[in-house]
């Protein structure tokens, strides 16, 4: 092989690769993300016995719930989304809000159409 | 009535992440939802729990409740069946007219506790009464039951364990209608028999069975429930200061704090001496002799409602539980044990927490698990403190270098036979950091567990281990030279109040393992 064709083929692999990163880069920054929580500090939290979660939610009975709004052309107010209270009959001890980039990004490029979460909640333990 | 649910489990594992442990079955007992009065509620949970006993007596399996899963020894773990008790949680003041004829208690003192109330819930309930909880752990997730059961020890120097605040005791120890006990010391009777009567039990007054339960590691029956005594509600002022080493160890062992050279300003007699505090603790980096110690010391003092709400400065202490101290410096540090290691060399002591005051709940409050840690404590006779710091500090060192720091509290006596706070003030000194699995340059953590064990032994000092902590608990001759003649009482008082067979379903592997009951089979461990 000639040095001008391994320049070429050099090229060629280099801007490949430089894709390849970006994309795996956009891959990663899309799955980015933040959450926020609000829990009930005097409450008592229903406890899992299985000890499946991690951190804070280690000894906790989560549920999680993935939310996909869709809005009609006609809707333009629609923004909450109603967890049920027979969900928690004894009240949420806590709930977690999360969403990606790539949510945020999907949500923009469909001018607020379709909006998708990951709602964690946790019900308060029965009193008795 | 109350239902049971059974998970068909492969295997359980504590909260620290000390396991897998291999299971079977784990029930999950709900109250019932349509009997309104509390203690037809609470005797129906009994007939229920009766049930599932039955069960297991037919089909000769073993049966243990697992409390909230805090401890990381395999204390709360059964191969075959476990018990989720968490939403057993009635609690019920202890009315006047229920008092034993001869009892000194205070009816308004005293409540009971069903078997699956956290301590949050137990403070969130006392409060509500105007009442506190006497001693507390560094957390309130663990179930009253669990810590009581297990030795749960606080540092309250004047006050004692946990399971020094119960009076009475609800036991299940078998399937048929006479196997409901309610247990008291009869030294200090509280309530009635009338009382043990409507919770469907017989009475035993018993000051040696009833020491011999109230520490019972989950093999004295199903703990029903328990008769605690509570006091008016208190503050507690918590500062956590710098304190030269010297000064730290000569309080350590003279609790001299009247003429010591560390004071606080605020907390002093009007002649100028220091106050003698509610809690006394400080924390050793066991890698740099030459850096000051950090004690957090807590004075008590009357409840009075108009103070800031603590809570959004103990969410953010740092020298409150150890594994929270070791996970901020791993944090730092990546996870990587030799940059743990090395860093611990230098000073690791961060910022020191804000002073703050509140009541006992608020300063030891809810506390999430900080990923796989392992925790040693023992407790030594106060005037051993120094000879065993040095001791332990070498050894971790020479047998680690062990990815953990130190903490020192002090207790006073437990009266339960197999308390391990059981020295007339025992000092309990504690290591708590991240597990490791050991390579060609670092023992594994099972080998240094083994050799502390073995020249703890070898150095001549009286000991005993935390029931709920990571140790060698087959270590031959452990039990005999921690706890010698209370062993052999313990057992002896569980023979007198279980049959063969219920001795056999409230036995696990680590009772087992460490000599105090037989006959169970052994299980194999998941790697």
């Amino acid at each position: 092989m000639n040095p001008e064709n391994l320049k070429t083929t050099a090229l060629k692999l280099y801007s490949k690769m430089k894709k390849i990163s970006f994309v795996f880069a956009l891959i990663l920054l899309l799955q980015s993300c933040y959450s926020v929580r609000i829990t009930c500090k005097d409450c008592i939290p229903e406890k899992s016995a299985t000890m499946q979660g991690d951190g804070f939610y280690r000894d906790k009975k989560a549920t999680t719930l993935k939310v996909t709004q869709k809005l009609s052309f006609t809707e333009t107010t629609r923004s909450q989304y109603v967890l049920d209270s027979a969900a928690c009959p004894n009240g949420f001890y806590s709930i977690e809000y999360k969403t990606t980039l790539g949510h945020v990004f999907l949500s923009g490029i469909t001018f607020g159409r379709i909006r998708k979460v990951r709602v964690i909640y946790i019900c308060q333990k029965e009193t008795n | 009535m109350a239902t049971t649910k059974t998970n068909y489990i492969q295997s359980w594992d504590t909260i620290h992440q000390n396991g897998p442990f291999p299971s079977q079955i784990m029930y999950e007992t709900t109250l019932a939802k349509n009997i309104p009065n509390k203690i037809q509620r609470y005797n129906d949970a009994s007939t229920e729990i009766q049930r599932l006993l039955t069960i297991c007596v037919q089909q000769q399996v073993g049966f243990r409740a697992m409390g909230s899963g805090w401890s990381l020894s395999s204390i709360a773990h059964h191969h075959e069946r476990m018990h989720n008790n968490a939403a057993m949680n009635i609690h019920l003041p202890v009315q006047s007219n229920q008092l034993h004829p001869s009892s000194n208690f205070q009816s308004d003192n005293l409540f009971l506790f069903q078997t699956g109330t956290t301590l949050k819930e137990v403070s969130k309930h006392l409060t509500n009464y105007g009442k506190a909880i006497k001693a507390s752990g560094t957390n309130s997730g663990q179930t009253l039951v669990g810590a009581v059961s297990t030795g749960v020890h606080g540092s309250a120097i004047d006050v004692g364990s946990i399971q020094d605040c119960i009076v009475g005791i609800h036991l299940i120890t078998g399937p048929n209608p006479t196997d409901q006990v309610y247990l008291e010391r009869q030294s200090e009777p509280a309530l009635s028999d009338s009382f043990a009567a409507s919770i469907n039990s017989r009475v035993i007054r018993s000051d040696a069975m009833f020491n011999a339960a109230v520490v019972g590691l989950g093999s004295f029956g199903f703990v029903m429930g328990l008769v605690l005594e509570a006091e008016d509600i208190y503050l507690l002022k918590r500062y956590v200061r710098k304190i030269k080493r010297a000064d730290a160890l000569e309080l350590a062992t003279t609790f001299n704090f009247a003429k010591s050279n560390f004071k606080i300003p605020a907390e002093l007699e009007n002649n100028g001496d220091g106050k003698r505090p509610y809690h006394y603790k400080f924390y050793v980096n066991p890698y740099n002799d030459q850096e000051d110690l950090v004690t957090e010391i807590i004075y008590k003092h009357p409840y009075q409602p108009n103070y800031p709400d603590p809570r959004p400065e103990a969410e953010k202490f740092l020298f409150n539980e150890l594994p929270t101290l070791i996970a901020s410096i791993a944090a730092k540090h990546k996870g990587l044990i030799p940059a743990i290691i090395n860093a611990m060399k230098g000073n690791i002591f961060p910022e020191l927490d804000k002073d703050t005051t509140g009541t006992i709940s608020q300063l030891f409050g809810d506390g999430a698990a900080q990923g796989k840690v392992f925790a040693w404590a023992f407790a030594v006779r106060q005037e051993d403190t120094v000879l065993a710091l040095e001791l332990f500090t070498s050894l971790v060192k020479r047998l680690g270098p062990v990815p953990g720091a130190i903490g020192i509290r002090f207790v006073k006596a437990s009266r339960a036979t197999l308390a391990f706070t059981q020295f007339p003030v025992s000092c309990v000194i504690e290591m708590d950091g991240l597990q490791w699995k050991g390579n060609a340059n670092m023992k594994t953590m099972q080998e240094v567990e083994t050799a502390l064990v073995k020249e703890l032994i070898a150095s001549g000092m009286a000991f005993s281990w935390h029931w709920g902590k990571n140790a060698d608990w087959g270590y031959a001759g452990l039990l005999d030279y921690m706890y010698k003649n209370k062993a052999e009482d313990w057992k002896e008082q569980r023979r007198q109040l279980l049959t063969p067979v219920m001795q056999k379903v409230f036995s696990n592997r680590f009772t087992e393992t460490a000599g105090l009951t037989e006959n169970v089979l052994p299980a194999p461990v998941i790697v």
